[in-house]
């Protein structure tokens, strides 16, 4: 049973409080945190933003307004009425949505398929199975603009990330490191393991909006597309150089 | 809509205000003048407000030229007041007429239709900015012109400036403000260091988990910037091979990261994230800098000294307090 009520609160900069929860990766102590975060949302007028990840929750707040003390005792509360609302807390929330990626497994779009089947002695049909068998958490946004760090993987498909990071990993790749996997959503450095691509924009950008297709608490799902499929949807397979 | 060009540029030039704030739960970086010191002083010479009637920073007229080692020139289609402050780059004006003047810096100098300016490479320091009056009018992304040196093809305008752009200010019949706040007390020699830079921060739960003999090790160390620093984040080498960086501290679940904070690198060597940090990191944390000490850190340049030194988030606070409030209406 997790318990709720072991965490910890402290100043993190002159700007910022941190809220920190046990080392762990659990949906029920996410959706704690969800929780949390929509009532310090309320915590007015000091709160201004806040970012959310597996086991913390990073708060800012008008520190020229009110005292470090003040303001975590009003998140302290905040925290405590989030415990005393869990019980009647669904795991998932209700404005979660389900989102399926869509994603062509091979060598030519996951550039590191043939290592991943040497080191783990298994099939590019073992890694699809692994991959796709399960639906995915989105924990955490950051990094770049849209990327989301999604969990768990499947045991026998995790691995450190890679000791000398890429310099370039393409946008729509999609890639694994320890218990994570996630879509790079634009090309970026990148230390993780790509194992296929998707044809999938992770993000819509108008005047003065940003919408990521994946926000934190959604629950995504990955549905392996042959090669034909991926171009047809408007994807460009991306080749290492 | 009146405009400066950029006729040269050998260096990195970005346009900065306060930065983009409330996007972070998106993977949006902040971005924002790196040294605000300067930044402030720039425009508040001019009368530009950075802070609104209820003393909330304000992104409204202080878009400026934030420009990384000088080497830029720049052509004005119309005359107006602008500030030059930040590291020493030795400004100069040429008129229509080739006529060539020296540009005083930290105070207003009034541009003519058709003059030029140039920055020469500095000295010393790292940063000048080039405030215009009303701020530079480029578009607006999430309530913000700040650009970032992380590239991202799907928004451009975020990108670095190149030679070529112009960048467009409003016409402004309006005179500089006859009392500008007399704030000779905070000159540019009395906030930027002299020697060694001492670095105070809040320190994490990393910090006193830490035994006293690796805490006093680590006060005693001198570091040297490394010339990987940029606007990211600032990185260190220590300036004698001897005594111990950092013990190994366990790798933590990705989690937000400030302004500021200080990563510790599996090499045990210390890692200070700046406005264009990414939001979120995985390396275990010592604590966060005091911002106040971040603008200083800013100007350093490869092979300079800091020191690290922690200190109480009371501190911290009331001097931000201070320092924002000598640029906010009275």
């Amino acid at each position: 049973m997790l318990e709720l009520s072991d965490y910890k609160v402290f100043s993190y900069s002159e700007n910022a409080i941190l809220i920190q929860w046990p080392e762990l990766i659990s949906a029920q102590l996410h959706q704690h945190i969800i929780s949390v975060s929509e009532l310090v949302e309320n915590i007015q007028p000091w709160f201004i933003e806040q970012v959310c990840s597996y086991n913390s929750l990073l708060v800012y707040y008008r520190f020229e307004a009110i005292s470090a003390h003040d303001f975590k005792a009003k998140l302290i509360s905040a925290i405590e009425q989030a415990i005393l609302n869990a019980d009647e807390k669904p795991l998932i929330a209700s404005q979660a949505k389900q989102i399926t990626i869509d994603v062509c497994y091979d060598v030519a779009t996951g550039w590191d398929i043939e290592t991943i089947c040497q080191q783990k002695q298994c099939t590019l049909e073992d890694i699809i199975d692994w991959h796709t068998s399960r639906t995915y958490r989105a924990y955490a946004l950051g990094f770049t603009p849209g990327f989301c760090y999604l969990a768990s993987l499947d045991k026998r498909l995790q691995l450190p990330r890679k000791t000398i990071p890429r310099k370039k990993v393409p946008a729509g790749a999609v890639a694994i490191a320890h218990h994570q996997t996630a879509i790079y959503p634009d090309s970026s450095p990148g230390g993780w393991h790509i194992i296929g691509q998707t044809p999938n924009v992770m993000y819509a950008m108008a005047k003065n909006q940003f919408k990521p297709l994946i926000n934190v608490g959604d629950i995504v799902s990955f549905n392996p597309i042959s090669r034909e499929a991926f171009i047809a949807q408007g994807g460009n397979i991306a080749r290492e150089r | 809509m009146a405009s400066m060009s950029i006729i040269e540029l050998n260096s990195l030039a970005l346009i900065q205000d306060f930065g983009r704030f409330r996007h972070q739960h998106q993977g949006i970086s902040v971005n924002g003048a790196a040294d605000e010191f300067a930044f402030l002083k720039a425009n508040h010479c001019l009368g530009n407000h950075v802070f609104t009637t209820r003393n909330d920073k304000s992104n409204e007229q202080n878009a400026s030229l934030e420009v990384f080692y000088g080497q830029i020139k720049l052509a004005f289609d119309d005359s107006c007041y602008i500030a030059i402050t930040g590291a020493d780059c030795q400004p100069y004006v040429t008129s229509k007429n080739k006529s060539h003047s020296d540009i005083p810096m930290w105070q207003p100098y009034l541009v003519e239709a058709g003059d030029s300016i140039v920055l020469n490479r500095p000295s010393t320091g790292v940063i000048s900015y080039v405030a215009v009056k009303g701020g530079i009018r480029s578009p607006q992304f999430l309530g913000s012109r700040a650009q970032s040196v992380v590239a991202n093809q799907q928004m451009p305008v975020l990108s670095p400036l190149v030679k070529g752009q112009e960048l467009p200010f409003s016409r402004s019949s309006d005179d500089l403000p006859e009392t500008i706040l007399d704030l000779t007390k905070y000159t540019p020699a009395g906030f930027y260091a002299s020697d060694v830079l001492y670095l105070r921060f809040m320190p994490h739960q990393h910090w006193f988990d830490a035994p006293n003999h690796q805490q006093e090790d680590w006060l005693n160390t001198t570091f040297i910037v490394d010339s990987n620093s940029n606007r990211m984040a600032y990185q260190f080498e220590k300036e004698l091979t001897t005594g111990h960086a950092f013990s190994k501290l366990s790798q933590t679940l990705s989690s937000a990261v400030n302004f500021g904070t200080i990563q510790i690198l599996p090499s045990g060597l210390p890692l200070v994230l700046m406005k264009d940090r990414q939001t979120m990191g995985g390396y275990p944390t010592l604590g966060n800098v005091f911002q106040i000490d971040l603008f200083r850190l800013a100007q350093l340049t490869p092979g300079q000294k800091v020191k690290f030194i922690p200190a109480e988030i009371e501190q911290a606070q009331s001097q931000l307090n201070a320092f924002y409030q000598r640029f906010m209406p009275q």
